[in-house]
């Protein structure tokens, strides 16, 4: 949202992105909804309607990334959790993001298998109304408007989530999907849309209208999915669940009743739950390859940090030191509630601990074939992949802007090179890195220089070869951030290339107009 | 000390160059060369825009044309096997080559892109002087090779370029190119390379580069200009960067007096009429003679022999027989291939063109002015413009190509120039400015305006013009509106020639098939005196033509345009502005001046026409005109010495004709001084020129005693008339087709609708308003039907004495013609089933469920649903099987469609429904809202309180009425005017634009007769207003599946092609499916003109 709207979250508002060759409206908030304004509208068409329409551009990337956050957050209440693409995913449970506050709305859905979770908030079925009851609250605490759903099936709480009438209605009890979908829209049997609107067409209008249609003429016009759909809904045929993340076999979690904050309870926690996990770990024979901790934070944000080792690993003390390092890393920010300690990749216990390969091992991989490559990614991790950089050939006539700084991964283009080297005829070998002021004399104003004074020793020229004139790049921001009026006759410099008496071989230029003219020196040829 | 640029590349060469040539020349000038060269590549399409530059630098001063700078035309060739060099015609036969070679090259490749290769230049290369460009690294053996067999082929006229390019190596490479001209024995020349004509324009020519490469200007590197050294020089810069090789400068000379040819010596030949020992003259006074008899079969009056014998003096003395013969030929050849046409224009005035049939205006019945066409005293060719029907015109075209071939006949070019929009969009990317700021920007462009981005608008729009990158990007952007971007078609405007017109100008490929074009424009051809002939599109003539076939093939009858015009009847019915569809008369506003104008024979309708338009609006004379008008004859002041011209008009100058009159009459000015003033005013206007003319008019006017209201009145009428210039002849030829249509209205409403219908798009309205509107003149009207319908609406028998309208399947959404036309062959016996459709009929199930949205199987007694399944059915595969298996299938029933929902339907498909009005199905809801309908309106009194609710049809902001919105809403009893001033507008402005269903409340207004009865005219002047869009979607109890079409909605969105350019090729004149928000900038006056 654009600085000083403060307001905007009493006024319609809306982020915008560029679709279809126009900018349209992506995600609305509650009052642009009420303003009779659409997903997809143009934008010039959103304004004509409200014309204080506040906007912001849309960032699909961020957006995707706050679900992911979200769906790492419901991590509190299963391992099984998946972003629903669009209604294609499935999982028992479905927190749909109607529109949040926050700028992004939509279709964003979570999909929870809560299988065996509810027991945690109580007996059965009060069990899963509580914790359903608890994941919309805790979510509304955090400004998030959502809608959750609950059913036996990933299909019944799809649509119940964002079709059904009445908020009480979207806890569907044991076995009653068959009714409690009835009188929902078709458009919550997930149909690919062009089926969709043939229904509609046909006046098929609630899922109702479906149950009592012969199944064969069905089938025979619209393909299997319907039916499948319809089956996986209610239950007659099952469905896969396809969780976000896998989640770990091995994992060991701690609630606190008062959040916790200082490093030193972090760590004893952290010791803790790596105590009950090598536990588990001896038991099942597995060492450990990979390690998670996650902090739940009162925010309802979650930071994680990772260790790896190279061999598998149950030594608690060793792992500790190896967390040690990186718990620091971590910010507990207001307060932690929960820690999860989990272990997403184990291997089968070797026994013997991990030493260093031998010299003069034959390479197994390209990896060892090029050194360079491992070097420049070990200095990264270092240094910080921003400061490892390879010059990068750059097409532009000034000199100083023929070669620029890189990225290490950066690929070079084809010809690239080459096309400079067929500039560098004229240009030196040598650049210096800044120009040197020198002190010049010549004829005329205009006419090439006769000799020049670098470093208080004065070089005759007895040949000179030049100008080469190049003018500033007048589309760059000046010193100071100013652009140059496109319509101004712009600065040049005019290069040339001298030789003085004792054969030393130089490139001066001589910088702006003729009268205000200065010279330097920039680089020295073969 | 002379000199002279021989290498300018103007921005003719798209995209290459940072300047006019107008610019070049008058820099030229300025700096004292005594020549200048343009060659651009391949073209020689800037030339005559330099010849004229030349000619207004000079215009004003004493100085002799003998010491004008000597523009030297020529064309930069760049050949596909890598010759590149400069070619200047010595003289005329040189040119003819050079145009000829550059013909070759246009004709062999796809639009734009010469094609050239040596052999060509070769067989063309008498008469020329060559000046060969180096490449950049000239010691490339193959340039060698090039370059001698250039001079081979050139001889003593070929020269060597050597520039100095400030790479660093130019002492070098110069003398380096000065041995190589001394091997070849190739003298070199100097030349700059120009690019532009200052060096300040070097960023704007960074952006145009960064353009044609697609890519911004940091990504150009190394294919932009180093510095910024390729602009005009002075000479002495010249002979100091040249000091080494000063005999280079000194060639320039000697080329400049070897090539002695001028634009000027380029001469018009009228096509060669000599036939059968007839002269042309003799020859039109034969046919004209003929034709007499035939428009007078009782013999022509003594005024009309007289007019015919004024006009042959004046053709005779200027020579253009021919160009009436040749107009003359048009038109018979579309008399016999039955195309309708009617000349318009100036010519209306002319009785020979009336004779030769060339127009339909009657000059016995009227009195013209025939020196608004011919005059001894303009020096400018007669415009003759003729419209066809629009969807035959093409034949007519490909005619005129077959009979005076491609060498001889070509059309004119209309050079596509950057707009505001355009030109802020192309810069905007060449400096990497975001696309969505792009967009915004954009946006704040409404229509296709040429003038700077309005910096409000942006800073409404929520950017900040200050950015200094925006800022750079507004401040190029407004450099670059009108630099030429491309050549395109002129709509019609066709030049025919006697000699090849291949030698006059090079013609090329247009992007339309089959169409040639030559590379200059109407103004360029006009600067030249080269005639053209336009050859133009009209739609209410298709309609016609087609109303004449209906007529004559169920009623028996004939009709013609020549019919008289003097039908009580039909002038009743335009007194009561029952006027849709009618041509011209059909606006809003038109409608509005019908019943106050009261048209009661031909001459009233020519008023009429010309009156609703921006020149009398602006100059404020319609109500003096209707006030007149109601006068007794000697009641009417005429001011001055105005008498004679304002008598016809009731002393209010309406035309055009009259506006210049009053210039000369009134203020003085000679005949060629007033056409200055028109000009002026009609082209872009320049502030200078017109301030100067409008003091003097006002001046003239007072010193010769008119009041300075009048004056100044008049003068905003020219004003008015420079952009939508509407002559009386024009307004005369438009006022015949206006008789015609409505005659066909009052007497054939059936026919009138199906001709409409079948010629769309065109006029006005959109098909639902035009069949509402025949159904409340009594036509049955009937919906598509697979068994019953063509392509085209028909007509069918009924009982009563009057056909039915049966709708067509043009009517129906997604459905084309070839595929519809096939089924229709087929068809003979009924089809039985869906199926059957689909074997028999050829049709694709798409096509059938298009036909099944329309609901066009009730013949077979099926719903949209039954068909719907039946098709889902359909199985590629195997065909037996599925009647087998059809029979085997459980009935399924469906559930029925409620009538909301067929209308939806209807509307969806058909963008009409026969069952119902949408309102009908509301109006119990609408009068628990205390909703009246428009019948109350009709019935209301000027100053009653009304509230009531409709469709949004149209909504227009006409520039002329200062930020008022008109609103068109519908319900089922008819039409209702809405009238919100701008602060309802405003307080309202969501409501207003979006809704599809609009409530409002207001007072009634009704115009008074000057006898106290009440008018015709109502508008409802709007104070509250509701959006009631909700309930539609009601209708049907589904969400959003309302759609509702909007009459002449998107004109705004489409910048080009403007639609009326090209009619029947451009877009459809409205937009389904979705909510249209009409632009302000909507006039009235760009409606259904031509």
């Amino acid at each position: 949202m654009r600085a000083g709207e403060k307001d905007w979250r009493a006024r319609a508002a809306a982020t915008v992105v560029w679709r279809d060759g126009c900018p349209r409206l992506a995600a609305l908030n509650p009052q642009a909804r009420t303003t009779g304004l659409s997903v997809h509208m143009r934008l010039a068409d959103a304004r004509a309607l409200v014309p204080d329409l506040v906007t912001a551009d849309g960032e699909p990337e961020a957006d995707r990334k706050l679900i992911e956050a979200l769906a790492g957050w419901c991590d509190r209440y299963t391992p099984w959790v998946a972003v629903d693409p669009l209604g294609s995913a499935l999982a028992e449970e479905d927190a749909t993001q109607v529109c949040s506050a926050g700028g992004f709305g939509g279709d964003a859905g979570l999909l929870l298998d809560v299988t065996g979770c509810g027991h945690l908030y109580g007996k059965e079925e009060a069990g899963e109304r509580t914790l359903l009851a608890d994941l919309v609250e805790r979510l509304a605490r955090h400004d998030f408007t959502c809608r959750a759903a609950m059913a036996d099936t990933a299909g019944a709480a799809w649509a119940l989530a964002r079709y059904g009438e009445k908020q009480a209605d979207l806890f569907c009890p044991r076995n009653g999907q068959r009714d409690a979908l009835a009188p929902l829209p078709v458009d919550g049997l997930r149909l690919d849309p062009p089926i969709l609107e043939t229904f509609l067409k046909l006046g098929l209008r609630r899922i109702g209208d479906l149950y009592p249609l012969p199944r064969a003429p069905l089938s025979r016009r619209f393909g299997e999915q319907p039916l499948t759909r319809l089956d996986q809904m209610l239950g007659r045929v099952d469905e896969p669940i396809e969780p976000r993340r896998p989640p770990p076999a091995f994992r060991s979690r701690i609630s606190f009743a008062e959040p916790i904050g200082r490093s030193e309870d972090i760590a004893a926690a952290t010791s803790r739950l790596l105590a009950a996990l090598c536990k588990q770990f001896e038991q099942a024979s597995v060492g450990a390859r990979k390690l998670e901790v996650a902090l739940y934070r009162v925010d309802g944000s979650v930071d994680r940090t990772a260790i790896g080792t190279s061999r598998p690993n149950r030594d608690n003390p060793k792992l500790m030191k190896l967390f040690e390092d990186r718990l620091g890393e971590l910010d507990p920010g207001f307060g932690v509630e929960l820690m999860i300690l989990s272990a997403p990749e184990v291997e089968e216990w070797t026994g013997a601990q991990d030493h260093l390969p031998e010299t003069g091992t034959p390479a197994k991989s390209s990896w060892h074939e090029d050194g360079t490559i491992d070097l420049a990614d070990r200095l990264a991790i270092r240094l910080g992949v921003e400061n490892v950089t390879r010059l990068m050939p750059h097409d532009s006539h000034l000199p100083d802007r023929v070669q620029t700084n890189a990225p290490l991964a950066t690929p070079v283009q084809a010809g690239a090179w080459a096309r400079i080297a067929a500039m560098k005829g004229t240009r030196p070998t040598r650049l210096l890195q800044k120009p040197e002021p020198i002190d010049v004399t010549a004829l005329l104003p205009d006419d090439p220089p006769r000799q020049f004074q670098w470093h208080r020793h004065t070089h005759r020229i007895v040949s000179v070869e030049g100008p080469e004139r190049v003018a500033d790049e007048w589309w760059r921001p000046r010193p100071g951030g100013r652009l140059m009026p496109a319509n101004i006759v712009p600065p040049v410099r005019d290069y040339y290339r001298v030789e003085d008496n004792d054969g030393g071989r130089f490139w001066l230029f001589r910088d702006g107009s003729l009268n205000t003219a200065k010279w330097y020196l920039h680089g020295f040829c073969a | 000390m002379k000199y002279a640029e021989l290498q300018v590349t103007t921005n003719y060469s798209f995209l290459r160059s940072g300047s006019h040539p107008g610019e070049f020349v008058s820099r030229a000038a300025s700096l004292g060369h005594n020549a200048i060269g343009i060659a651009d590549r391949n073209t020689l399409a800037g030339v005559v825009r330099a010849y004229s530059a030349v000619k207004e630098f000079y215009e004003e001063t004493a100085i002799p044309e003998e010491s004008w700078i000597k523009l030297i035309v020529g064309a930069r060739l760049e050949t596909k096997d890598g010759y590149s060099l400069l070619a200047y015609p010595m003289d005329l036969d040189g040119y003819k080559r050079l145009s000829r070679l550059l013909t070759v090259g246009n004709r062999r490749a796809a639009k734009e892109r010469c094609e050239l290769y040596f052999e060509d230049i070769a067989q063309h290369a008498e008469g020329l002087i060559a000046i060969v460009l180096p490449p950049r690294d000239i010691g490339d053996p193959a340039f060698h090779d090039r370059l001698r067999k250039l001079a081979r082929l050139f001889g003593d006229r070929c020269y060597l370029a050597g520039t100095v390019l400030f790479r660093g190596n130019d002492a070098e490479r110069l003398a380096d190119l000065d041995n190589l001209a001394a091997q070849t024995k190739v003298p070199l020349i100097a030349t700059n390379d120009v690019h532009y004509h200052v060096p300040e324009r070097r960023a704007l020519h960074d952006v145009i580069t960064a353009i044609r490469h697609t890519c911004t200007v940091e990504e150009l590197g190394f294919r932009r200009f180093a510095s910024a050294e390729r602009h005009l020089k002075p000479a002495e810069e010249m002979r100091k960067l040249f000091r080494k090789h000063p005999h280079a400068v000194e060639n320039i000379q000697r080329v400049v007096e070897r090539c002695n040819f001028s634009l000027k010596e380029l001469r018009y030949q009228f096509l060669d009429e000599h036939e059968g020992g007839e002269t042309p003259m003799q020859k039109l006074e034969r046919l004209t003679w003929e034709g007499a008899a035939f428009r007078y079969p009782k013999g022509a009056s003594d005024k009309i022999i007289a007019n015919i014998r004024k006009e042959f003096e004046l053709i005779r003395e200027k020579k253009i027989a021919p160009y009436f013969l040749t107009v003359h030929d048009i038109v018979k050849q579309a008399r016999a291939m039955a195309i309708l046409c009617q000349g318009r224009g100036s010519a209306a005035n002319s009785t020979v063109c009336y004779c030769l049939r060339i127009t339909e205006v009657d000059t016995d019945k009227n009195d013209v002015l025939f020196e608004r066409f011919l005059s001894n005293e303009r020096d400018e060719p007669p415009d003759i413009d003729i419209d066809f029907e629009h969807e035959r015109r093409e034949e007519l075209i490909q005619w005129i190509y077959a009979n005076w071939t491609r060498e001889r006949a070509a059309l004119a070019a209309t050079v596509i120039a950057y707009r505001t929009r355009s030109a802020i969009r192309d810069v905007g990317k060449a400096l990497g400015l975001s696309p969505d700021t792009l967009g915004v920007m954009a946006r704040t462009v409404w229509g296709s305006g040429s003038s700077a981005l309005n910096l409000r608008y942006i800073r409404e729009a929520g950017l900040d013009p200050d950015d200094p990158r925006l800022a750079l990007a507004l401040e190029l952007s407004s450099t670059l509106i009108g630099f030429p971007r491309h050549l395109s078609q002129h709509v019609g405007g066709f030049v025919l020639t006697a000699d090849r017109l291949d030698e006059l100008i090079p013609i090329q490929n247009a992007a339309m098939e089959d169409r040639t074009v030559v590379e200059w424009d109407k103004d360029d051809l006009d600067a030249l005196g080269i005639y053209k002939i336009d050859v133009l599109a009209l739609g209410m003539l298709t309609a016609l033509r087609k109303s004449f076939a209906l007529i004559e093939r169920h009623y028996g009858k004939n009709p013609t345009l020549g019919m008289p015009t003097d039908d009580a009847k039909v002038y009743d019915m335009l007194c009561t502005a029952d006027s849709v569809g009618v041509f011209q008369v059909e606006s809003r506003a038109q409608m509005s001046m019908l019943p106050r104008l009261r048209p009661r024979k031909y001459y009233d309708l020519v008023v009429e026409v010309a009156i609703v338009r921006p020149g009398p609006i602006q100059g404020g004379m319609v109500h003096p005109y209707l006030k007149n008008r109601s006068k007794n004859a000697e009641d009417i002041e005429y001011p001055g010495k105005l008498r004679k011209i304002l008598e016809r008009t009731h002393g209010v100058p309406l035309f055009q004709e009259q506006a210049m009159q009053i210039a000369i009459d009134g203020a003085g000015f000679s005949p060629a001084r007033a056409d200055k003033l028109r000009r002026a005013m009609a082209t872009f206007r320049r502030a200078g020129t017109i301030h100067k003319l409008k003091d003097d008019f006002i001046n003239g006017m007072l010193a010769n005693k008119y009041e300075k209201d009048f004056a100044e009145r008049c003068f905003k009428q020219i004003e008015g008339f420079g952009e939508y210039g509407f002559p009386e002849s024009h307004a005369a030829s438009f006022a015949i087709l206006v008789y015609v249509s409505s005659w066909v209205k009052w007497y054939y409403p059936e026919v009138f609708c199906a001709a409409l219908l079948n010629s769309q798009p065109m006029g006005f309205y959109a098909p639902a308003q035009l069949v509402r509107d025949a159904r409340e003149h009594g036509v049955d009207v009937r919906p598509p039907d697979v068994n019953a319908s063509d392509w085209d609406c028909t007509l069918e028998k009924t009982l009563g004495p009057r056909c039915a309208l049966r709708l067509g399947f043009r009517q129906v959404q997604g459905l084309a013609e070839k595929d519809m036309v096939r089924m229709v062959e087929r068809r003979t016996t009924p089809y039985r089933d869906p199926a059957d459709l689909w074997r028999r009929g050829g049709l694709t199930k798409r096509q059938i469920l298009a036909l099944a949205r329309a609901d066009a199987f009730a013949s077979m007694g099926l719903s949209r649903r039954d068909v719907l399944w039946a098709v889902r059915a359909f199985s590629e595969v195997s065909l037996p099987l599925l009647d087998r298996a059809r029979i085997a299938e459980p009935d399924v029933s469906l559930p029925r469609l409620t009538l909301g929902e067929q209308i939806v339907d209807d509307y969806s498909t058909i963008s009409m429904s026969l069952r119902a009005h949408p309102l009908e199905l509301l109006r119990p809801t609408l009068t628990e809202r205390r909703m009246a309908d428009s019948k109350r309106l009709r019935d209301a009194r000027n100053g009653d309180f009304l509230q009531m609710a409709g469709l949004v049809l149209v909504r227009q902001r006409p520039g002329t009425a200062s930020g008022v919105v008109f609103v068109t809403l519908e319900d089922e009893f008819g039409i209702a005017n809405l009238v919100v001033w701008p602060k309802v507008f405003e307080a309202h402005r969501r409501i207003v634009m979006g809704a599809r269903l609009l409530g409002v409340a207001g007072k009634v207004q009704r115009d008074q007769h000057a006898n106290g009865d009440e008018g015709i005219v109502i508008h409802l002047v709007a104070d509250r207003l509701w959006d009631w869009s909700a309930d539609l979607d009601r209708i049907a109890d589904l969400d959003g599946h309302f759609e509702l079409r909007q009459g002449r909605g998107d004109q705004a969105h489409s910048s080009t092609p403007d639609p009326r350019d090209e009619p029947g090729k451009g877009k459809k004149p409205y937009d389904r499916g979705r909510i249209i928000f009409d632009r302000p900038q909507i006039k009235i006056a760009s409606h259904d003109f031509h």
